[in-house]
């Protein structure tokens, strides 16, 4: 019964995946919030977002789209981004997923460009966790602290980037991760006195529960829950931006929820064979 | 308001009040007997799951998964160590896969002794706690395999959890262990319960080692955590009836729990 | 007559120093900001913590030595199951050997780089040190040693690095550009006088500095690029990203299957307790799912509702049950109040 159950999930996720079916994802409005935090967030020159990308290749499925659906909005509005990590396995996300995101861009948009140094830089992983986290938010500016980026170059060496300053001109806070304890060194160590950040937060389904305590509270102000999350969030940027490309995200999701049906299904016939057999028991 | 850094008074306090708590119920467990602690059936269900292996003739796995030492190591400890004992009582195999190389030592360490306290000190097998990885799903991968070769008829797993709680509790199913779970990790409580005979939520996992052994100094902890709980769940109360009366009279001045815990020593003086 | 019980001084010393440990981290939290700043401990804190987390890296060797130990007397003995532990252990010296090598052409490649980067330290300190009036030997020397270090470097990297097909892909004429902007900036530090430094002199070393650090990123860049097709990075990327990081994943994806069997086989309404998580679960799992607006639009806000009231006041009160439970415990650790039930004195 066991591979039986098994070979009806691989077939819920396959099957959408092969026929390319894709529906419109469910409104979230954890997505929403965090959509409109990035929309209107004010960066004045010299001051950036700081983008945590901490996962690996167990969480790069829901992760990663997360990560993209971020970067491409704080991309479009031009607002800097340093990229770092606590998450030794990330450093290829960190190289792949915003060259990603800028050729996407660039295809989409003709004669605009995001470059590296311009756009964005990779500050690469830092070890430490929340020791790292709290001399960085003591450190006077940012830029010199960070030191140099993964191509060996210094972080003030780039224009957009040369004199951040103190913590305070990070505007923005992105932590993508499905790790355990990674997101709670943020929440926890990444403020000083005066200085409170706009934390966003891209999450795996597991640890949606434990996020929501966070949003709730408002210390986070904005969720993606999944990948349901970024694919909402995904239609609301192509709202906005008609020409963004989703198509294979919302293809991901629609599998996703495939197998959500499957899963609901299975439990609806276990607890009805149960009924029959306790039934059966009864009659003699 | 400054960072976690550094204490504000209100939270010097409140630890203060805590370690004045915890004192006075560890030096009261010297004097006293026993303190009432309500049944936990989780707990309960440890010795009839290693009875049960001794009935059967398999092995019993203990693991503490992603624990690092620290305080959840210490609770998973003590329930390691009774565990242990009854294990070298009935002279069963027990098998301990290990995530983290600092806490190897301090288990092996546990083990020993608990050998000791059942004397049979010479049946301790060093390579029965078994160093697997200290990466998350290639320690879950070495643990269902040793489940599966070892057909462990028992499954104890206790400490901190991430994504791998449920493919560890399912290749228990598998072999047909009969499984106790105890995570602080409340996102896996679901995936437990699923999948274990039994599950321990929450501070349950530090109750369950003085609920075993009944040691003095366990249940005083035990009683000073639910004395300080209710000393937050007191401040919860009086916090959330300010807050509601500031919000339905705003004229009045009233003092702020918030404002109690977060102002800083350069506000104070 | 009681009988006295010997000093058990191990456990003494390792009392001690458990006291000790902690000593430094509670004070460093309970001490206001300004006294931290004015003992000076606060500029010591991050030295002092990383040596903690350097300790505690040495317990890696730990579990190595554990590992080699049990399966190396399996292998040895022939017990059950040994070329398991042969796989196991073919395996570990295999990713060690490759990441060791991998590691080495890294440090390598960071060496190369380095050269060029002292070019533009070596620019930035000529201009501190005249600004500063450190006592250094004259402008006009340094100058010149910066040249002719610089001129130097740019021959070798022109001997040896720009030549053949790797010159021409994109990042090899990235790398001749910053080479040429650097030959091309040198002849200014003959504008660097003998004594003060003049605003043409400091624009110079500026300039050489600058083009120094590019020149230092596209040669890294460059290296890594030719390092890319070696047999060691081809077999570490084999290895990791090839098998690890896909063993991984596959080891997640496991997670949907397991999950599916197990609602299955223990999602039963047997009580109304049960009858109302089901429901929950259900309205969780439909208001993420396009399917859900099907059913009812309301579906999504009423996940939301469910997420953020009772949800959230479970969780809460799960980790505050959790927290103070291990503040006790921590209290106890430190002053190492412990129980006779897992750490016995009797030995």
């Amino acid at each position: 019964m066991r591979r039986l159950i098994y070979l009806a999930m691989i077939l819920a996720v396959a099957v959408p995946l092969l026929l390319g079916a894709s529906r419109s994802p469910s409104r979230l409005v954890s997505a929403e919030r965090m959509y409109d935090v990035v929309d209107t967030l004010d960066a004045k020159p010299g001051e950036v977002a700081l983008v945590w990308l901490d996962f690996g290749p167990g969480t790069l499925a829901e992760n990663e789209p997360q990560a993209q659906v971020l970067l491409e909005h704080l991309f479009r509005r031009r607002i800097p981004v340093v990229l770092l990590s606590q998450y030794q396995q990330a450093e290829a996300a960190l190289q792949r997923i915003p060259k990603e995101v800028a050729e996407r861009l660039e295809a989409e948009l003709p004669g605009e460009r995001w470059s590296y140094g311009d756009a964005w830089v990779n500050g690469g992983f830092r070890p430490g966790q929340s020791i790292f986290i709290q001399a960085l938010v003591n450190a006077p500016d940012v830029s010199k602290f960070l030191g140099r980026d993964v191509n060996g170059m210094p972080i003030t060496h780039y224009p957009r980037f040369a004199a951040i300053g103190g913590v305070e001109h990070v505007k923005l806070v992105g932590e993508v991760t499905g790790l355990v304890g990674v997101f709670d060194n943020i929440i926890q160590f990444f403020q000083k006195g005066g200085y409170r950040p706009t934390v966003v937060h891209g999450c795996t389904s597991i640890t949606i529960p434990e996020a929501y305590i966070f949003l709730d509270s408002g210390q986070l102000k904005g969720l993606l829950e999944g990948i349901a999350g970024a694919a909402w969030y995904s239609e609301v940027l192509k709202r906005h931006y008609p020409k963004s490309d989703n198509s294979r995200l919302l293809a991901v999701n629609t599998a996703l929820s495939s197998a959500h049906v499957v899963l609901i299904g299975l439990i609806i016939l276990g607890n009805v064979v149960a009924l029959w057999q306790r039934a059966r028991r009864r009659d003699g | 308001m400054g960072g976690l850094e550094h204490a504000t008074p209100g939270i010097l306090l409140t630890i203060a009040c805590a370690a004045v708590i915890l004192f006075v119920q560890l030096r009261r467990a010297t004097r006293r007997g026993d303190h009432f602690i309500r049944r936990i059936a989780g707990v309960d269900a440890v010795e009839g799951a290693i009875g049960r292996c001794a009935e059967m003739g398999r092995p019993v796995a203990f693991t503490t998964a992603l624990t690092d030492v620290g305080p959840v190591l210490y609770a998973c400890l003590g329930v390691l160590h009774s565990v242990a004992k009854r294990v070298a009582q009935y002279k069963l195999k027990l098998v301990v896969p290990q995530y983290s190389p600092e806490a190897m030592a301090i288990v092996e360490d546990s083990v020993r002794d608990a050998y000791n306290d059942a004397g049979r000190g010479a049946a301790f097998d060093p390579q029965s706690i078994v160093f697997l990885s200290s990466e998350q799903f290639a320690f879950a991968s070495g643990y269902m395999g040793l489940i599966h070769r070892e057909k462990a008829g028992a499954a104890f797993l206790f400490g901190v959890f991430a994504a791998e709680a449920l493919v560890l509790a399912e290749a228990g199913q598998q072999v047909g262990a009969r499984q106790v779970a105890a995570s602080v990790s409340p996102e896996q409580v679901a995936f437990f319960i699923c999948t274990c005979d039994y599950t321990l939520i929450g501070e349950e996992l530090f109750a369950a080692s003085a609920y075993l052994s009944r040691e003095p100094v366990q249940v005083a902890t035990l009683a000073a955590q639910d004395r300080v709980k209710l000393l937050f769940a007191a401040i919860i109360v009086v916090g959330v009836l300010l807050a509601t009366l500031g919000a339905l009279a705003p004229g009045i001045t009233l003092p702020s729990i918030e404002r109690f815990f977060t102002a800083s020593w350069s506000d104070l003086l | 007559m009681s009988e006295r019980q010997p000093i058990d001084r191990r456990a003494q010393v390792i009392r001690a120093f458990t006291l000790l440990g902690g000593v430094y981290f509670f004070l460093y939290f309970i001490l206001p900001e300004t006294a931290a700043e004015s003992l000076g401990i606060k500029a010591r804190h991050e030295a002092i913590s990383n040596g903690f987390i350097v300790i505690g890296a040495m317990a890696v060797g730990l579990g190595l030595f554990n590992l080699v130990s049990a399966h190396g007397s399996r292998i040895a003995f022939a017990r059950k199951g040994w070329a398991y532990s042969l796989a196991l252990l073919v395996g570990l010296f295999s990713m060690l050997a490759v990441t060791a090598a991998q590691w080495r052409q890294s440090l390598g490649i960071t060496a190369e780089a380095r050269k060029a980067q002292i070019v533009g330290e070596f620019a930035q300190r000529i201009v501190q040190d005249a600004e500063s009036h450190a006592a250094a030997p004259a402008l006009a020397v340094r100058a010149a040693a910066l040249r002719a270090y610089a001129d130097g470097l740019l021959d070798q990297i022109g001997a040896t690095l720009l030549v053949g097909p790797p010159a021409e892909t994109p990042l090899g004429i990235e790398l001749r550009a910053a080479a040429a902007s650097l030959r091309g900036s040198l002849p200014r530090l003959e504008a660097v006088p003998g004594e003060s430094l003049s605003p043409e002199g400091k624009g110079a070393l500026t300039d050489v500095g600058r083009a120094g650090e590019l020149l230092s990123a596209a040669l890294g860049a460059f290296l890594r690029q030719e390092s890319s097709s070696t047999m060691v990075q081809q077999l570490y990327t084999l290895l990791y990203e090839g098998l690890f990081n896909q063993l991984g994943s596959a080891m997640f994806a496991l997670l949907g299957v397991y999950i599916a069997a197990a609602a299955f086989r223990a999602f039963r309404i047997r009580t109304v307790e049960s009858a109302l998580m089901m429901a929950a679960a259900l309205i969780v799992m439909l208001g993420q799912i396009s399917l859900g607006q099907l059913i009812s639009d309301e579906l999504p806000a009423m996940r939301q509702w469910l997420l953020e009231v009772p949800n959230s006041a479970a969780f809460r009160a799960i980790r505050l049950g959790a927290s103070v439970a291990a503040l006790m415990l921590a209290i106890r650790m430190w002053l190492s109040i412990e129980s006779g039930s897992f750490s016995s004195r009797k030995r």
